[in-house]
């Protein structure tokens, strides 16, 4: 039960913060911090020579961070577009962990098993530890949810006011990219770095065609979280080579499609 | 004096955007900046309030804006927000109260009382259930306009209110803003319009990264100093 009740939490959570980064434009922010844990956990594996998911956990919060520093860098003083600079830092992440990884192939090749868990994501791999662990970070999440929700609903739909209006927007804006730098973090166990985004990401574009203001936004991207989170863990828990991130997104994706054949008008709330 | 700019200049790298700006708007009047595309208005704008970097002074009623942000309301140019953000138009304009409360502090039944009367004020109360993505061009001037309104600010700068909406709808927005100045309200708008000028505003600043030409419409529209900032 602890299983399905946290990492459905979880993805309750990821969908919530991920409606943010719908709205802030940012559809690939996970994904960048996503590909950043890559390299992360080769290093952790190859600094201590094991796989311990404590220096895993703390590695990939540190090349998230600088991943997410690199990104506001690039955005204050290159002249690209979001998206260009966001593909940039991603794959430069995913080429650094591609190389380290023959590093670790050539020199640790027992400590690979299990490594490919971190790019599709692996549910029966997750210790009672880690599930607490998960459990207590997203009840956090999700309790600084309720006070940052309203700056962030303001700094979504129109900045500049915000940040003239609210002396307290750079405090806003460094609790929201620090909780999701570690949501990203901790969302590689059930879904891997490949496809972080869409368990971010796709709730709330599920949901948007459905809303008439952000609560019910809020409520449709969450259901949407719940129901993939469940499909995937259930097939996976109990198909043992199935991994948990594609059955997620796939599912998830399904939800998509399906959302965009009903007819608004006939339902609208 | 209400508004007081001496000395100020914006630069973005190297590029000077705003070169030695001075002027000082009267209280409880409308005043218009103009100048054409890329003269520095809307930067000059955002100076003002704070959100862009410059050297020089500013001050409100004799105040350092830190000082007077309580009592300073803008409105950003519409295109600059996201519009299909699923919000209704009660809940756009109560955004407008929030900055009032402490992070833990819900709205009270006098916010709600207030983004009630200022959306009257504006003719869209019969629109407050609708989602803003559904509103035309000049009624999302208006709310946008409510959400400044409802702070009950002494100043008030728009940027662009009138850009993109219908003949009626200006002609709306200017009955607002000119029973804002009848309650003594000092208001700066960046306009792009300029033939209207005359009709609407008292004075005027006439821009292009430098100050052309300031001082009361009809000083400023009789000395060509207008035509002269388009030709060059």
């Amino acid at each position: 039960m602890l299983i399905y009740f946290s990492l459905t939490l979880f993805a309750i959570v990821a969908a919530l913060y991920g409606n943010f980064c719908v709205f802030q434009k940012q559809g690939l922010i996970a994904d960048v911090l996503g590909h950043s844990v890559f390299p992360a956990v080769i290093v952790s594996i190859l600094l201590t020579n094991s796989k311990s998911y404590f220096y895993m956990m703390l590695f990939s919060f540190i090349f998230s961070f600088l991943s997410f520093s690199i990104l506001n860098y690039l955005k204050k003083n290159v002249l690209l577009d979001k998206d260009s600079i966001m593909a940039v830092v991603l794959s430069g992440f995913f080429g650094l962990g591609t190389l380290l990884m023959s590093v670790l192939k050539r020199n640790s090749s027992n400590l690979l098993s299990g490594v490919s868990d971190i790019f599709y994501g692996n549910v029966s791999a997750i210790s009672f530890g880690d599930l607490r662990f998960i459990l207590f970070f997203s009840l956090l999440s999700l309790f600084l949810y309720y006070f940052l929700r309203r700056y962030l609903i303001f700094s979504s739909f129109d900045s500049t006011f915000f940040k003239f209006k609210f002396n307290i927007f750079r405090i806003v804006d460094f609790l929201f990219y620090f909780v999701l730098t570690f949501l990203v973090t901790l969302s590689i166990n059930l879904v891997g770095i490949v496809l972080t985004s869409g368990l971010f990401i796709i709730p709330c574009l599920i949901s948007y065609k459905f809303s008439r203001n952000y609560t019910q936004l809020e409520l449709f991207s969450a259901l949407a979280a719940v129901f993939s989170c469940f499909i995937g863990i259930f097939i996976s828990s109990n198909f043992n080579s199935v991994p948990t991130g594609p059955l997620i997104v796939i599912t998830l994706g399904i939800l998509f499609f399906c959302s965009r054949l009903i007819n608004v008008n006939s339902l609208k709330l | 004096m209400s508004i007081v700019v001496s000395d100020l200049s914006v630069s973005y790298q190297d590029f000077l955007v705003l070169n030695n700006i001075n002027f000082n708007i009267p209280g409880n009047t409308i005043t218009a900046i103009v100048g054409p595309n890329g003269a520095g208005k809307s930067t000059l704008l955002k100076a003002k309030l704070g959100l862009t970097n410059f050297t020089g002074k500013i001050t409100f009623f004799g105040k350092n804006l830190n000082e007077s942000k309580s009592k300073i309301s803008f409105m950003s140019q519409y295109q600059e927000v996201d519009w299909n953000f699923p919000m209704t138009v009660f809940d756009l304009v109560l955004m407008g109260r929030a900055f009032k409360l402490r992070f833990w502090q819900s709205y009270s039944k006098e916010d709600l009382n207030k983004v009630e009367t200022t959306l009257k004020e504006v003719g869209m109360w019969s629109k407050k259930d609708s989602l803003i993505s559904n509103l035309s061009g000049g009624q999302k001037q208006k709310v946008f306009l409510a959400r400044s309104l409802v702070s009950d600010p002494d100043i008030l700068f728009l940027d662009e209110p009138l850009a993109g909406i219908d003949y009626k709808s200006m002609g709306d927005i200017f009955k607002i803003l000119k029973k804002q100045k009848a309650k003594g309200k000092t208001i700066v708008i960046v306009h792009h319009n300029i033939e209207d000028l005359s009709k609407h505003f008292d004075y005027i600043v006439v821009v292009n990264q430098k100050i052309i030409d300031f001082g009361s419409s009809e000083h400023v529209l009789k000395s060509g100093s207008i035509s002269k900032a388009f030709k060059n």
